[in-house]
């Protein structure tokens, strides 16, 4: 029973422990992370399997993690001790990707029969991950079985997945997996296009192909190709000259990677290049505003690592690059779609005020950096620096002007993040640790517009500090962590009026996260009774440029709450899972007036996210039963999600006047099968 | 079995996807005093020269004349973090961010010479050595508006007047031959709103409508309403030809409308819906108002009577 397991302290070793596991027995692994204090989690295949909700996604079950908010309905990402998904990064292996979900966040965007495991690193991470203010999302392949071929497929509700794995020649493996997701042509065939019309389906595809080679001399290589795409669309019937008509949102990305490893006495070497591209393009119209928003991007970048174990030291230099060369094309609403910080409100008409720009941003980072886990006796000294040279430019620094030739820049910014941190094994069952670090990250490509954004924005930073304690007792493990993060010079709406051209968005805003979180967990391996309880109490605040007073996060969740339950035994598993948050804030709505010349009232607002949305509760059962039938392996699965039917707030929804709400409410009791057949 | 799986399907997606509850998003209802629709004369107009506001405020028992309008003009612009054409500071009438200038329905004001400097393209002016000011952002249409409010009746309401603005930051030809063929935008104009059997088309008597009955309505308007104007593709330096976008919004104060809004197609010189009429005796109002998306106006009121 693994639910979510408190992952390594070190998580700069992260890639070099993962890549020299043994070779697992087949799809399913399970991760035996040790116990440790630093407010990182992980989860395995396995784990996810057992993790009722999730339906056997590993993302949606990091989501039980401590130190993880609850995601908003169709967020794309985590939220991590205070910061956005956008402040995250998500790796897979070793490769930034642009999200962690499909669109809807009701999938990870790897097939789960191609993922081993995956690490929640909310903050004070090691020196080898960088160009995150946030945390750090660590997402590993399976790797295949070197002896014998598997295949497996599987079907839910949502998708269908096909996956194989098995030894290619006398020295490599293959493991090939991908998924479809069909609930869209589900609803194509059996509802009506009126429905069609207003119930936004997302249509998703994903997959992954990796091959590896044991080379001679403790060397291996691995060649991998990984991809997704996302399509969701939405055209409603409009009561209002302000309603959504048009709502077309895709996104895909793809990367290949060639990671080499040798391992000798003379330590472990990494070599890890990789390319890609990512494509997003947003298309609205909202009444009489359009919003399009697309990019394209090439993505290249390497990772390179040498560590030494010296008389049971840990020594390990590194370098960390990545560039991003984008083309961007933006027109229309200023201030859709919405940034942290934004007072919307949801169904309100957009300001009319429009834009159009394209920019040719390139932003790049080559960050070398060495770190160090040394011991003496209980104690032990991680100490480790990163040096970041980056690189932001782009083709405009004002906004278009005709056939005037625009006028670029480039400008490098060169940033020293130290990090450091101290462990303690007080006793053979009690470990105590205190970690801390400085971190930075680029702007982000789209807010470099001098039209939308501005192309004047600097890094944003973060200095994060955590202290924390974990023991582990008669199979019980407890991790505990108390959390402060600052962040700094985040880009933000200009708050003059009539800002400085060029400077829709200024780097001046501020964050302050800080809290406690724990985690106890039993596991049941192989059989029995496991479990696992999270608990995160938390402040998240944000800060405008110029404000005196701080208002709460869009995201802030004083109280996050994760008891997942399961009793596996040899042929059936049944669990449960209760999940309980902190509704999240709003602004409320004190009035409003009328806008003569849209036809439609608008709120007047009062104090920023001063009210809370209630509560949120849900109670998720799984069941699963598997049969043996020879080689093959049949497992049926039953996921309820909000087994008690109780109807959670997602959202305020308002009357057109603005003089009466109500909520939207989230999923109620759904039931979803599964199946899957393993050779 | 294909229905019932259909239904199920349905209800799976709609739940999958949230669920909205049920909240009366209309606004077509008029229950107590408001302001449905201004017009200015013109709708648009340059820095310095007056304009005639007429507001139609409709109440459950017909228009009133409105003589308490309260008029003033906002004096500084939305921040970029307000995503609203209107400013908070104006909305809650704070001294500095109002100048009230009338009280009454029909009242003429003079629109501020600075209105292009603080709401159009030419951006605030600034000191020498200052970094210039990012001037207020277009909408589709190219324009820029200065909010009028309006406070009748303890309702707040705003409306907008286009501003004839001169081009910036284009070439010199490209300025001259933008003045030369903009037309500063007219008001649309109604020319009537019928009544008609809804399965016949038979004109009906509106003072003498069945009560509960379905009544089509068209509401039709003169070809020239949707104008034609250029603007200027700041990308290409180059000026395109557009058509106005016209839409069509109903008001009423009794029964119910089958739709409260028409966006018109291009070229379309009538819209029509239906009105169910309720079932009690008594005389009710209906209001149309024809909108472009410049911010021209015209509204017309129609009285039907169940006797």
């Amino acid at each position: 029973m693994g639910a979510v397991a408190v992952a390594s302290f070190a998580t700069g070793l992260c890639l070099a422990q993962v890549a020299s596991a043994p070779p697992p027995s087949s799809f399913e692994t399970v991760v035996t992370a040790p116990p440790a204090p630093d407010g990182a989690s992980s989860v395995g295949a396995a784990g996810a399997n057992d993790v009722a909700g999730a339906a056997g996604d590993l993302g949606r079950a990091l989501e039980n993690a401590p130190g993880v908010a609850r995601m908003a309905p169709a967020s794309g990402g985590l939220v991590l001790w205070g910061s956005t998904p956008e402040e995250s990064r998500v790796l897979l292996d070793g490769v930034e990707i642009p999200a962690l979900f499909h669109f809807g966040g009701w999938r990870t965007v790897v097939p789960s029969a191609a993922l081993r495991d995956a690490s929640v690193l909310p903050g004070a991470f090691a020196a080898s991950f960088g160009r995150a203010s946030g945390g750090i999302v660590d997402v590993h392949s399976a790797d295949a079985d070197a002896q014998a071929h598997h295949a497996q497929v599987q079907a839910d509700l949502l998708d269908a997945s096909a996956g194989a794995s098995g030894p290619l020649g006398s020295q490599g493996n293959y493991l090939g997996a991908a998924r479809f997701g069909y609930l869209n042509y589900l609803q194509s065939a059996v509802t009506s296009a009126e429905s069609r019309a207003l119930v936004p389906m997302p249509a998703y595809r994903d997959g992954l192909v990796k091959t590896t080679f044991d080379l001679d001399q403790g060397r291996r290589l691995t060649l991998e190709v990984f991809a997704a795409s996302d399509r969701s669309q939405l055209a409603l019937a409009p009561d209002s000259p302000t309603d959504a008509l048009i709502y077309t949102n895709t996104r895909s990305f793809w990367r290949a990677l060639a990671h080499f490893r040798q391992t000798d006495e003379a330590g472990t070497t990494d070599v890890l290049v990789f390319a890609g591209t990512d494509r997003a393009q947003l298309d609205e119209q909202l009444g009489l505003v359009p919003v399009a928003l697309h990019s394209e991007t090439v993505v290249m970048g390497t990772r390179i690592m040498h560590g030494l174990a010296l008389s049971g030291q840990w020594l390990e230099i590194g370098l960390d690059g990545l560039v991003g060369v984008w083309s961007i094309a933006e027109h229309g609403s200023l201030t859709l779609p919405p940034r942290e910080g934004d007072e919307t409100i949801f169904g309100a008409p957009p300001g009319g005020a429009t834009g159009s720009d394209n920019w040719h941003p390139v932003l790049g980072e080559i960050a070398p950096y060495a770190l160090a886990d040394l011991h003496w006796g209980r104690f032990a000294l991680r100490p480790g620096v990163r040096v970041a040279d980056a690189l932001v430019s782009s083709d405009r620094t004002l906004p278009p002007t005709g056939l005037t030739p625009p006028v670029g820049f480039s400008r490098t910014i060169w940033t020293v993040e130290p990090r450091l941190a101290m462990g303690l094994a007080a006793t053979p069952w009690l470990a105590l640790d205190a970690a801390a670090g400085v971190h930075h990250q680029l702007p982000d490509a789209t807010d470099l517009s001098p039209v939308f954004g501005s192309p004047s924005l600097g890094e944003s930073r973060a200095e994060d500090a955590v202290l924390s304690a974990a023991m582990q007792r008669s199979g019980l493990a407890l991790a505990t962590a108390a959390f402060v993060r600052e962040l700094t010079d985040l880009p933000a709406r200009n708050p003059n009026p009539q800002p400085a051209l060029a400077q829709e968005l200024v780097s001046g805003g501020q964050g302050r996260s800080y809290g406690a979180q724990l985690a106890i967990r039993r596991d049941a391996a192989p059989t029995g009774l496991g479990g696992q309880l999270s608990y995160t109490l938390s402040r998240s605040l944000r800060r405008a440029p110029g404000e005196s007073d701080w208002r709460l996060f869009d995201y802030d969740q004083t109280h996050v709450l994760a008891a997942v339950l399961g009793y596996r035994a040899r042929r059936w598993f049944a669990g449960a899972r209760l999940r309980y948050a902190t509704g999240m804030p709003r602004t409320p709505v004190v009035g409003a007036y009328y806008d003569s010349s849209a036809g439609e009232y608008r709120p007047i607002l009062g104090a920023q996210n001063s009210i809370r949305l209630p509560a949120f509760v849900e109670l998720d059962l799984r069941a699963e039963r598997s049969w043996q039938l020879r080689s093959l392996r049949l497992t049926m699965s039953l996921d309820v999600l909000d087994a008690t039917d109780h109807e959670n707030a997602e959202e305020i929804i308002y009357s057109g006047d603005y003089s009466h709400h109500a909520y939207v409410t989230g999923l109620p009791l759904l039931a979803a099968l599964g199946l899957r057949l393993e050779i | 079995m294909r229905s019932l799986a259909s239904r199920l399907l349905t209800l799976a997606l709609v739940l999958a996807s949230g669920c909205s509850p049920e909240i009366d998003r209309s606004i077509a209802l008029v229950t107590r005093p408001r302001v449905l629709a201004v017009q200015a004369e013109p709708p648009e107009s340059p820095p310095g020269s007056s304009a005639v506001y007429t507001a139609l405020a409709a109440t459950p028992t017909g228009v009133q004349p409105a003589a308490g309008i309260a008029w003033s003009l906002c004096a500084s612009p939305a921040q970029p973090s307000e995503d609203s054409p209107v400013s908070s500071a104006c909305v809650l009438a704070d001294a500095a961010a109002t100048t009230n200038l009338a009280t009454g329905n029909g009242v003429s004001l003079v629109t501020p010479v600075s209105a292009c400097d603080e709401f159009g393209p030419l951006g605030m002016p600034t000191l020498s050595g200052s970094p210039a000011t990012q001037a207020s952002a277009p909408d589709v249409t190219g324009g820029y508006y200065q909010p009028v409010r309006l406070l009748w009746d303890q309702a707040l309401s705003f409306a907008f007047e286009r501003l004839a603005c001169p081009p910036v930051g284009v070439p010199l030809d490209l300025a001259q031959a933008y003045r030369a063929a903009y037309r500063p935008n007219q008001n649309p104009q109604l020319l009537a709103v019928s009544a008609n059997g809804d399965g016949d088309g038979a004109p009906l008597d509106v003072t003498a409508l069945a009560p509960g009955s379905t009544i089509a309505l068209t509401a039709s308007w003169t070809p020239d309403s949707a104008e034609s104007y250029v603007t200027i593709d700041v990308e290409q330096d180059v000026l395109l030809t557009q058509t106005e976008t016209l839409w069509l919004a109903w008001f009423v104060t009794g029964g119910q409308l089958a739709s409260d809004y028409a966006l018109c197609p291009a070229g379309a010189t009538s819209a029509a819906n239906r009105w169910q009429a309720p079932a009690a005796p008594g005389t009710y109002y209906l209001w149309t108002v024809l909108h472009d998306d410049r911010g021209g106006v015209d509204f017309a009121t129609t009285s039907l009577t169940i006797p």
